[in-house]
């Protein structure tokens, strides 16, 4: 027998932490934006992220690509400190006990808040230890150059680390498809380094998501 | 990329127009029907807070045994149930028809998914819908009840049609 009275001990029920309407609040007399905790965050003009593009393109032509995907591992990294410390605060209990479903959905739901896209998983190849993370309408992405490959450094290099850091293990991201290149999605595969090499190499001569995928799954049999 | 609807919430309506011009005859009118509930409004929100445990206990005390002994479905299923009836009631409250829609939109559908929750909730939902007009006037179940079926809205998968 259900007692709704013992499920309303605590009469804070969780839900929809990062919806978009109560997650960015402003204290605008202090010129302030901030999160639901207080914590600033900021709007980036469109306009300055194609600024940091060029402006590091100028300065440091190929390397550019290196420096945005080191910067992406380390906002990553921080990223996933600030989100499991936000979700732990917020549901109250420590984050592993969440369901893969319900990290997920808050997730997506972060990404969609703060404007950096729709986030999706694709587990299809967790079983080979692959797995796949897709991201449509990347802010990141739509504004980066145009080049001959797959764009999305800061966001390798993000999902690099906040996957990493939540499966406790060192994993290496490859990213398989671009928006850039007229994919519908831009996807990333994650993975043991080793095991992802042909994955580099099939990016570097254009071979698609799903051949890249099949290669990589054929290569343990 | 679909752009979400304005929020019809009629004090939001009033503080974005200062700087155009007074407000219109007509919008003046529908402020003033606002005032108008606003006591009902009142009295219904405070009846549903205070009813909230023993309302929602009633409605799973009439679930059939099978139903009860799914209890992880059926708890997750009551917590929707009360979380869409606390936005229901906030939407009634400040006059804000989608506050519910919004909020729960991202979070909602995967919750019924995951747990497997959608035999509850439309058990839970229909007696939930059957109760309520007999617990507020009808006046203030008529204020409640656009809040209310649209965040219920949200329950309903794509597979299944609404019901009547």
């Amino acid at each position: 027998m259900v007692l709704v009275a013992d499920l309303l001990t605590d009469t804070h029920l969780t839900a929809n932490y990062f919806a978009t309407d109560v997650y960015v609040h402003g204290t605008l007399e202090l010129g302030l934006l901030e999160n639901r905790r207080g914590e600033r965050l900021l709007a980036l003009p469109d306009t300055l992220i194609k600024a940091i593009y060029s402006g590091l393109d100028n300065e440091t032509g190929r390397a550019s690509m290196l420096v945005l995907y080191n910067c992406g591992r380390w906002w990553g990294k921080n990223f996933y400190t600030r989100f499991c410390e936000e979700m732990t605060d917020y549901y109250n209990r420590p984050i592993t006990s969440l369901s893969m479903a319900e990290f997920l959905q808050a997730l997506q739901q972060c990404w969609l808040t703060h404007g950096w896209g729709q986030i999706s998983l694709d587990s299809d190849y967790r079983e080979q230890g692959f797995l796949v993370v897709k991201v449509r309408e990347s802010a990141f992405i739509c504004h980066a150059p145009q080049l001959e490959r797959p764009v999305g450094f800061l966001e390798t290099g993000a999902l690099q680390a906040f996957f990493s850091e939540l499966s406790g293990q060192p994993l290496h991201c490859v990213q398989t498809a671009c928006e850039s290149l007229g994919a519908e999605e831009n996807c990333f595969v994650l993975g043991i380094k080793e095991r992802l090499t042909l994955a580099e190499t099939g990016v570097d001569q254009s071979v698609s998501h799903g051949e890249i995928m099949a290669q990589l799954v054929g290569q343990g049999a | 990329m679909t752009t979400p609807p304005l929020s019809h919430h009629v004090l939001r309506q009033l503080e974005i127009k200062p700087d155009r011009s007074y407000l219109t005859a007509q919008e003046i009118s529908s402020f003033g029907q606002y005032v108008g509930s606003l006591a009902d409004r009142m009295r219904a929100y405070r009846q549903l807070r205070e009813w909230e445990v023993n309302l929602i206990q009633e409605l799973v005390d009439r679930l059939p045994a099978d139903v009860q002994e799914n209890t992880a479905a059926l708890e997750q299923s009551i917590k929707q149930t009360i979380l869409i009836l606390r936005y229901a009631a906030l939407g009634m409250l400040v006059d804000d028809v989608d506050l519910g829609r919004r909020r729960l939109a991202g979070w909602l559908p995967t919750m019924v998914e995951v747990y497997q929750t959608a035999p509850v909730d439309r058990l839970l939902h229909r007696s939930l819908n059957q109760q309520l007009p007999r617990l507020l006037t009808d006046t203030q179940f008529a204020l409640l009840k656009p809040p209310l079926e649209a965040a219920q809205q949200l329950l309903q998968t794509s597979e299944e049609p609404p019901e009547n």
